[in-house]
């Protein structure tokens, strides 16, 4: 028994069994003192409130200090009587081995099981945590095809709380027309068949995500079904990407140009169909190969030293090159080169776009070959002997050279046409043209003014003799009797001779004082020549 | 973690109860494995002369227990938030009287010092700023090794409740919170949260925030008292520039309970005082 204060007041010889000493030692002593400290913090922060307040308590669970100093513990009951006004606690003790034996393994049972809780709370949580970060939609439809889990991205391409999701059947999820879609493949993940389909999913916000699917069958220990995972992965972007790179592929398949792409040492590495039309290697052939195959031998070193920096300074080349086909002709392409840079910003490909533009080249060619050309002899016309001559009297600048121009004119040319028809007159100025060819070194030139009008253009002959030779042997050649088909013709040719001076001061003035001396030698009776000076 | 929690909110929250009188607001806050029902003895008093609130830590007594959050109630600040709340909530901005009991003495402190302006008086029963001994310049009355000792107790104890041996513990739960039937046995504490609290409780050291304190105190200590011994007492008084200590002739650890008579005295005799800033 205690007051308010829980000082003993009196002890019974039950109570001194268990905790020791005599009735002296505790009388007027703190009951805390029976206690140890854990049962004193409890006494004083749960007992005492509610002794206090309600004035009884009853099967509290304590530890008593023995006298051995082991805690035994104790159940307590407590009860308030007042008597003369004065408050009194009396406190009953009591010990049941049995009870208490069975309430420990009841709380051991209850720790045992709380702490498999928090496991088990900690790895959903764990699993949660995991499937929550995955970008993938993840769930779970038991056999009524019930949802009985759902991921955050699963919630959120189909606008549901968590809350709601949780039991809702399938076939609300996913709405009439998805669910009749995947039907057969919800059936086939019940029969225990693992499905995998890819489907277009309008989401809420009216997008349309394109999705694959997996529908994973779960099973029991007997083989049973008792629903399926579902596993669906936005593959929206993949799907794009493939569109794009089959849209590349077909560009790359059916483009008219040649597309060659090596790696940063110039190996070969893809080429597409018009390449190897262009070139007549097969992509097995060439790849593999190092660009240089291609080389025609036109070029020099600086022609590609130039192009490398090109490419090194603006990663892109842009010119003509003539290149080298399998049977060994050469052709000359349009070729562009772009570098392709990796993330450190190194070229680490070429890819190298080309056509063809030989035949495009030759016409350029023809075109100006017949712009300097007459048309009937192929030799040169009166601008390109101009041009010739301008070129001599320009390199008499650097050194002093001999330049002689012989100006022909046919003798007998009329009636040959009149007699023979132009035809013949046709095929007499080409014989003529082609005997006056064959007296002449390449480095000079023969050119066909119109009409029956010829110049020689003599570079740097050895002297006014050898020019005069010349000349007689043109007389000569050109006299020479010709015969078409039976018919014979024959010309004569009347020449006059200029040469370069220094009061000589255009290609004009020497072509016209050659022309001067042509009358001279007509004047003196044809089929002769004639010196200007 | 601060939720923005309308005033009702928090009413329901903490159980809050306005005893509508004349006069400054007296806030009590009840002490570990208590509920505000331990103050009946001592409101009476103060019926006329002041408006009175009372209410439960979320845990303890009628709280909405939904609103536990195992993290913010593993500190004393946590504590101290419901008060500022409290007080929020009905709207108070200064001349308020705390009065705590027990660990509440450190969440009032806590409290001041967060909004000074907002306390005239603080009234400290049985203050224990840090019950674990820090031997050998510190008695707290405790070792570290008590407080397992008292949760196996309290293990024990809550056995005879309803659903506490059914082992309920929420897998999603945010709080991991024990669901339980609750009894009026000990005051009505959830099992869960007053673990929690008991921990927070014990483990607390809230010794250097004494000198930050501004506001006048009263500290009433127990002549005996197992929990908060009279050396701790003047530790106290001692770090709490311009406190007033008064011991009271009390054993045990709740005068409000047992002798509330004597402490409706101390009270009543320092709240008629002028009130003084601490210096």
């Amino acid at each position: 028994m205690t007051d308010r204060g829980g000082v003993v007041q009196s002890i019974n010889q039950c109570l001194l069994e268990l905790v020791g000493g005599v009735k002296d030692n505790w009388v007027a002593k703190p009951l805390d003192l029976m206690f140890p400290m854990a049962s004193r913090i409890f006494l004083q922060t749960h007992v005492w409130p509610m002794l206090l307040r309600e004035g009884r308590v009853s099967e509290i669970r304590l530890q008593l200090l023995s006298d051995a100093n082991k805690q035994v513990p104790v159940f307590v009951n407590c009860q308030k009587s007042t008597l003369d006004s004065i408050e009194r606690y009396t406190w009953v003790f009591f010990v049941s081995i049995e009870r208490i034996r069975y309430e420990q393994e009841l709380l051991e049972a209850r720790q045992r099981a709380e702490a498999m809780s928090v496991d088990l709370a900690k790895s959903e949580r764990f699993i949660r945590t995991v499937t929550e970060a995955m970008p993938s939609m993840i769930a779970y439809w038991d056999f009524q095809l019930r949802c009985q889990f759902a991921n955050k991205s699963y919630l959120e391409w189909f606008g549901r709380t968590p809350q709601e999701m949780l039991g809702l059947s399938i076939s609300t999820v996913l709405g009439p027309n998805l669910f009749e879609e995947n039907w057969p493949h919800i059936q086939g993940a019940l029969s225990g068949e693992p499905q995998e389909f890819e489907r277009a999913i309008l989401k809420p916000d009216g997008t349309v995500g394109q999705t694959l699917a997996n529908y994973i069958p779960d099973f029991n220990a007997n083989g049973d079904v008792l629903g399926f995972f579902a596993l669906v992965t936005n593959i929206s972007r993949l799907r794009e990407a493939d569109a794009a790179i089959r849209l590349s592929a077909s560009v790359f398949e059916a483009t008219m140009e040649g597309i060659m792409v090596t790696d940063a040492t110039a190996t070969i590495i893809s080429v597409n169909p018009a390449f190897t039309a262009l070139t007549g290697y097969t992509s097995e052939e060439i790849i593999g190969q190092n660009a240089r195959i291609l080389k025609s031998g036109r070029h020099d070193a600086a022609f590609f030293n130039a192009m490398f920096h090109d490419l090194r300074v603006s990663k892109l080349w842009k010119g003509e090159v003539w290149s080298k086909r399998k049977d060994g002709t050469i052709y000359l392409e349009r070729l562009c080169i772009s570098a392709i840079c990796n993330e450190a910003g190194v070229a680490h490909r070429y890819v190298g776009v080309c056509a063809d533009i030989t035949q495009q080249w030759n016409k350029e060619q023809l075109v100006q070959h017949m712009a300097l050309h007459d048309g009937l002899t192929d030799l040169p016309n009166r601008a390109l002997l101009m041009e010739r001559i301008g070129q001599l009297i320009a390199m008499t600048a650097r050194e002093p050279r001999r330049i002689a121009l012989l100006f022909l004119d046919l003798d007998g040319f009329k009636l040959v046409n009149d007699t023979w028809g132009h035809e013949i007159g046709d095929q007499v100025l080409k014989t003529v043209s082609s005997r006056l060819l064959s007296l002449l070194r390449p480095s000079d030139t023969v050119a066909r003014l119109g009409g029956d009008e010829f110049v020689l253009l003599l570079d740097n002959p050895e002297n006014r003799d050898s020019v005069a030779m010349i000349a007689s042997r043109v007389i000569e050649v050109v006299n020479d009797p010709m015969n078409f088909n039976g018919k014979t013709a024959h010309v004569g040719t009347s020449i006059g001779i200029a040469f370069f001076a220094k009061e000589v001061t255009s290609p004009d003035d020497l072509l016209k004082n050659a022309d001067d001396a042509m009358y001279k030698a007509k004047a003196a009776g044809k089929n002769t020549y004639r010196f200007s000076d | 973690m601060n939720k923005i929690s309308s005033s009702s909110n928090i009413f329901v929250r903490n159980n809050v109860k306005v005893l509508e009188g004349d006069g400054d607001v007296v806030l009590y806050a009840h002490g570990f494995g208590c509920n505000q029902d331990m103050w009946d003895r001592v409101t009476p008093a103060f019926k006329s002369s002041h408006k009175q609130v009372l209410f439960d830590y979320v845990g303890s007594g009628r709280s909405d227990i939904s609103a536990f959050d195992s993290d913010k109630y593993a500190s004393l600040k946590g504590y101290a938030q419901d008060v500022l709340d409290i007080c929020d909530a009905l709207d108070l901005r200064s001349g308020v009287i705390f009065v705590g009991h027990s660990v509440s003495c450190s969440v009032g402190i806590l409290a001041s010092i967060a909004r000074p302006g907002l306390f005239a008086k603080l009234v400290l029963i049985g203050p224990n700023p840090c019950f674990v001994n820090h031997a050998p310049e510190y008695v707290g009355g405790f070792e570290k090794e008590d407080l397992e000792g008292l949760l196996a107790l309290m293990d024990q104890n809550y056995i005879g409740w309803a659903n506490y041996l059914a082992p309920v513990v929420s897998a999603q739960g945010e709080t991991g919170a024990v669901t339980t039937e609750l009894s009026d046995s000990f005051c009505s504490t959830d099992p869960f949260a007053a673990k929690v609290f008991a921990r927070t409780t014990f483990f607390s050291d809230n010794r250097n925030d004494l000198p930050k304190v501004t506001v006048p105190c009263l500290i009433l200590q127990h002549r005996t008292d197992t929990l908060a011994p009279v050396s701790v007492g003047e530790f106290v008084h001692a770090h709490l520039s311009g406190s007033t200590l008064k011991v009271l002739e009390v054993i045990g650890h709740c005068a409000h309970m047992s002798d509330p008579e004597l402490v409706v005295d101390a009270m009543q005799e320092f709240l008629t005082l002028p009130n003084q800033t601490a210096k």
